[in-house]
């Protein structure tokens, strides 16, 4: 009895997961080099980061990007720049959608405009290309 | 999650109309230009700061920032004209009562060349930047830092309006004060939006010596009105007048200049109406030759009969001209309250004209002093 309860507790979990309207874009390749993002370094063979994530919330017609710099690479910042203030919380930024179809979305960030190829899976920005584009999973 | 311990209290802080003060990119490309003036033999002009920061600020319809120290999230609304407008929300960290922090990491292109197949400046590498915000609070200064390798640079400042003080500051009692008063009895008071428009609190009045608190009903920025209820019941309130107002009408201003600094007294001022026009023609406005000095504005401007014509609203600076301030009409107050659905009470047309002390009591006892921190 207690077992089909779990089950059916489990289930209705699942299902509010899959019905949270977040498409969630990850593995990201960086188009210039061709690196996943997580496995990134600097020039001084630094690891930049230790997950970065696109996350698209159609019910919130916003675009939330997350970056998790590691430690590693902010002490090698602050070694260079003794006044350089170390962030303790992520990088979470959460741009609005200015534009959505079947096919791509576009948000404003950093006034620059992005635009999500949802089939392909590939952000591209309006500036610096035809290099600078993600491609995700 | 993490949590920092500091005196600050959960609450909304605002930057607004945000303008730039400083800008190194505005700079750098003054320094290029001058460069090829220079090899053409032209003539260089000198950077002028003043004249470049206009130049960037004309770009802009505004530039605000809204934290909400509970959340921990920033949101950051700008539009540039003839763009979308951009909105992004950040996360922030609170360094300490007077200094907010936020870090982004970006990739920009290094060592630039022309790729001949693209037709394009493109970049051999890219060089992973750190941007640092720091936003201090009571002075409403945001700097933005650029860390790159061993160089720090200040890429621009800017200079906003805040709604926040230092707790210990000597400014942090009252943000904002004005006048009020009430339009009917189930302690409804009228005063101007821009009384209350910095409030980080509810706003208060004083009544019978005590401080009441307040709720904001509704307010019309256009029209710089706004519509609060104090729970009490007040002993007196003022009636719209029926008449139109007319030129040369004498009118008599109710409020409390420069707050309870100069003293806790109600104080009245006496003119006539001078034009039936507002500034710039705003026919929302009329224009009176009786004082209004500021903490007068939300008050009442009355006839002899104590029945209102306008709310004191803003004068021109005494350095410029004498005697020339304005009010909005009563009539653009009743359609105010009309939308927001409250009651209010029409004067009967009397003959018969108030005498000073009736006239000072029922004014004493509808003007309130509203202020906020």
């Amino acid at each position: 009895m207690k077992k089909i309860l779990l089950i059916i507790l489990l289930s209705l979990a699942c299902s509010t997961n899959s019905y949270s309207n977040e498409i969630i874009y990850q593995n990201c390749i960086h188009g210039k080099d061709g690196i996943q993002m997580e496995n990134k370094k600097n020039k001084d063979g630094i690891k930049m980061y230790d997950k970065f994530l696109i996350k698209i919330n159609i019910a919130k017609a916003a675009v939330i990007i997350e970056s998790y710099v590691t430690k590693e690479h902010l002490v090698s910042v602050k070694k260079k720049n003794p006044d350089f203030e170390i962030p303790k919380i992520p990088i979470i930024r959460t741009a609005k959608i200015i534009f959505v179809d079947e096919d791509k979305i576009k948000y404003l960030y950093l006034t620059s405009e992005y635009t999500i190829n949802l089939k392909d899976k590939e952000i591209r920005v309006d500036v610096m290309e035809p290099n600078y584009w993600l491609k995700c999973e | 999650m993490f949590f920092i311990h500091t005196n600050l209290k959960a609450e909304i802080i605002k930057f607004s109309s945000c303008k730039f003060t400083k800008d190194s990119l505005s700079k750098t490309f003054h320094d290029v230009l001058n460069n090829q003036k220079k090899e053409k033999g032209e003539k260089t002009t000198p950077y002028n700061i003043k004249k470049e920061m206009a130049e960037i600020n004309a770009k802009y319809e505004f530039i605000d920032k809204t934290f909400n120290t509970e959340s921990g999230i920033m949101v950051k609304t700008q539009k540039k004209i003839e763009k979308e407008k951009e909105e992004v929300q950040s996360n922030f960290e609170i360094r300490d009562d007077n200094t907010f922090i936020i870090v982004d990491i970006r990739e920009t292109g290094a060592d630039p060349f022309y790729n001949k197949e693209t037709k394009k400046i493109d970049f051999k590498s890219t060089r992973v930047q750190y941007d640092v915000y720091f936003y201090y609070l009571s002075k409403g200064i945001v700097e933005k830092y650029n860390y790159g390798g061993r160089h720090k640079k200040l890429d621009y400042q800017q200079k906003c309006k805040t709604n926040y003080s230092l707790p210990d500051s000597s400014d942090s009692k009252n943000i904002a004060s004005g006048s009020g008063f009430f339009i009917n009895r189930n302690g409804y008071f009228v005063t101007n939006n821009h009384v209350i428009s910095e409030c980080r609190s509810k706003s208060k009045i004083t009544f019978n010596k005590k401080e009441v608190e307040a709720d904001l009903i509704a307010t019309d920025a256009t029209l710089d009105i706004a519509l609060l209820k104090a729970d009490i019941r007040p002993k007196n309130f003022l009636k719209f007048s029926n008449d139109r107002p007319e030129k040369l009408q004498k009118v008599i201003v109710a409020g409390y200049p420069f707050g309870k600094g100069l003293s806790d007294d109600l104080k009245f001022t006496q003119g006539i109406i001078s034009s039936l026009k507002g500034y710039a023609d705003n026919s929302n406005e009329l224009q009176i030759d009786a004082a209004i000095n500021p903490g007068n504005s939300g008050g009442p401007i009355v006839n002899d009969d104590g029945d209102l014509l306008a709310v004191a609203v803003s004068g021109l600076s005494k350095d410029i001209a004498e005697g020339i301030n304005f009010g909005i009409k009563g009539s653009s107050v009743m359609n105010f309250l009309d939308v927001n659905s409250i009651d209010y009470t029409y004067s009967k047309t009397s003959t018969f004209s108030f005498g000073n002390k009736k006239l000072n009591k029922l004014l004493e006892e509808s003007t309130v002093y509203t202020y906020c921190n």
